[in-house]
């Protein structure tokens, strides 16, 4: 009864051809393949930037930003209000050194404090933006398109790093311009390559890096409710965890290996060209604990991509 | 060359054999693919959308290996069972979002409305998916498969949760798209479904392709097969008894209804115009009264189970 690697499907008999398409033509592919990840990123943007939670965390950091770049409007017009009087100096300078100084260590200082309202938006859109494609399984509608994986994951990447970028990256780029525009020559801009090349550096670090921490975790455990744990566990409690340990066992910088913020923190110095005694240990050493870190959730992405593959 | 040619595809999970060396080709119209649970046909529309790997052979869109070649997926739009969206989205939304992945750039508005007006969705368009029913989904699903004008469509139970009148459409759209030269490919465990769309069939069981071609053809190869008949009889121990005596049937179960004592009958018949003819007579002589009378085998379910080897059900 069992008929094998049979071909009985003649074409349909007495079927008209007619133009199946009554408004056009079919499309030609208006866009480069190279380019197939930017509607994947375009998606995830979309879907997070609607979001009230999301306004909400931008207005936070928001206020961070026009803190700083209020204070530089303000000492700058003060400075030029006090400029040749005796007793003006004095405490324009003790206000500039105390608020904003406009030296790698102050945007450092400013990209890490973006970190935490980063971390907390973060944790609440990763269910949105990675999470909730593994566990709807809506995977399917990405790469039943022409689509490769690693496409997806750079489109979830560029638009995970776009939403920690306006966070971090843009607005100190906007402060170091809006320094070096309020002094009275353009030298700062000069002076200040290495400056500039920290804050490009760090906020990019900051935006992918945490990104593919995000889309690692994300797609490991899917629902909000987990990331937010696993996200605490990542940024509170090991920090603090790795801090008493480094406490306990005196001189042994090892465990603060496991701090992905003293890392950050590590690299962040590096780019400015600060000197720094966070870590004691080989310089390679916090590198490799960074690239281990972001390799794991690397994998774990790819595993769960690949793991769409299972039947169930 | 064919749109579709899948040649000697074997998919493994660990020892369990998804697919297993299936070989066919599909050419422009409608083939319906049917098979219980399990039977492989996830598997291998999964694998023909190049979402997944196949273990051994290869699946080719017009020539090209559509695995190794994501390119080739630009000619096959795929519609799959789970209505799995982003809620917040529109209807239109994501149809647009949809053909931009497709490679639509500044025209994906357009395509995408004109899907929505091929499947009747342009109506709520500008609804939101949470918002939607499951026909409206249904349709939304189907319009993204639609949206880049695909050469062949995938669609995993395109009718499900489809009203009647809704049904009607989709299938003329089908009828229409397949008449334009489209090759589809439509998968459902409801075989009256898959027969109001097509009479092309491929029936898939155990990760094999047990049986193609015309539903007709394939009842034909079935005609030495007894034929199964419920029975619903005042006395169906002894009804049962003499048709043993007389030859007229090969085999008998007796399938409890419930009641105690409340029994049917499944009979296997091998010649059926001569048990009509007898059966009259040997109701009459018994004295018992027939209720019910159901030939289990009119159905392609009944096709199906035949074909691998158990019984579907079909009323009984």
């Amino acid at each position: 009864m069992e008929i094998d690697e049979v071909d009985l499907l003649p074409p349909r008999m007495g079927a008209t051809v007619v133009d199946r398409w009554s408004i056009s033509s079919a499309p030609e592919e208006s866009r480069s393949p190279a380019l197939a990840w930017w509607p994947v990123a375009r998606v995830g943007l979309g879907l997070v930037i609607k979001r009230r939670i999301f306004k909400v965390f931008v207005g936070l950091g928001l206020i961070n930003f026009l803190f700083f770049s209020a204070m530089i409007y303000f000492l700058a017009g003060l400075a030029a209000q006090l400029k040749g009087q005796r007793f003006g100096e004095g405490p324009l300078e003790f206000a500039r050194n105390f608020i904003f100084t406009g030296t790698g260590e102050s945007f450092r200082d400013f990209i890490t404090s973006q970190n935490t309202v980063v971390m907390l938006l973060l944790a609440i859109s990763g269910a949105v933006l990675v999470g909730n494609d593994f566990r709807f399984r809506s995977l399917t509608f990405y790469f039943s398109k022409p689509l490769e994986r690693w496409q997806y994951f750079l489109g979830k990447l560029v638009a995970t790093s776009l939403l920690v970028s306006l966070l971090t990256l843009f607005p100190c780029l906007a402060l170091f311009i809006e320094y070096g525009l309020f002094g009275d020559t353009f030298d700062y801009f000069i002076e200040s390559q290495r400056i500039l090349f920290g804050i490009l550096a760090y906020g990019l670090l900051v935006s992918v890096g945490m990104s593919i921490l995000l889309l690692g975790v994300a797609a490991l455990l899917q629902r909000t409710i987990s990331i937010v744990m696993v996200w605490g566990l990542v940024f509170i409690f090991l920090p603090i965890v790795t801090e008493v340990l480094h406490g306990t066992v005196r001189g042994s910088d090892y465990w603060k290996l496991l701090d992905f913020w003293s890392l950050l923190q590590w690299c962040s110095n590096a780019f400015f060209g600060i000197e720094s005694s966070l870590f004691s240990t080989a310089p390679w050493l916090p590198v490799v604990a960074l690239a281990i870190w972001l390799g794991a959730a690397l994998w774990a992405f790819w595993h769960k991509t690949r793991a769409v593959e299972v039947v169930s | 060359m064919n749109p579709v040619s899948i040649r000697e595809l074997a998919k493994w999970y660990g020892e369990i054999a998804g697919l297993n060396k299936v070989s066919l080709e599909l050419r422009p119209g409608i083939t319906g693919l049917v098979g219980p649970n399990g039977a492989g046909k996830s598997t291998l529309m999964k694998i023909l959308t190049g979402q997944l790997k196949p273990s051994y052979g290869e699946a080719l869109i017009f020539g090209e290996d559509v695995w190794k070649r994501p390119s080739a997926r630009h000619r096959l739009g795929y519609s799959p069972e789970g209505d799995s969206f982003y809620e917040d989205m529109s209807v239109l939304g994501f149809v647009r979002a949809m053909g931009r992945l497709c490679g639509l750039g500044a025209t994906a508005d357009a395509f995408a409305r004109e899907a929505l007006e091929k499947t009747g969705a342009l109506e709520f368009a500008g609804k939101r998916l949470k918002a939607c029913s499951k026909g409206m989904r249904q349709r939304a699903k189907l319009a993204q498969a639609l949206v880049h004008k695909p050469d062949i469509l995938v669609l995993d139970e395109p009718l499900n949760g489809i009203d009647a009148r809704g049904r009607r459409e989709m299938l003329r759209l089908f009828d229409d798209l397949a008449a334009g030269g489209v090759t589809i490919l439509v998968s459902s465990h409801i075989l009256e479904e898959i027969e109001a769309v097509t009479d092309q069939i491929l029936f898939l069981a155990q990760g094999k392709v047990v049986a193609s071609g015309p539903l007709a053809e394939v009842r034909g190869l079935l005609k030495d097969h007894p034929l199964k008949l419920l029975i619903t009889a005042t006395d169906p121990r002894k009804l049962g008894a003499r048709l043993l005596e007389s030859g007229l049937v090969t085999g008998i179960v007796f399938k409890g209804r419930g009641g105690l004592d409340e029994e049917d009958l499944v009979l296997s018949v091998p010649q059926v115009e001569s048990f009509y003819r007898a059966l009259p007579g040997l109701v009459s002589e018994l004295g018992i009264g027939i209720e019910r009378l159901v030939p289990l085998d009119t159905s392609a379910e009944a096709v199906f189970g035949y074909l691998v080897g158990e019984e579907m059900g079909g009323g009984a």
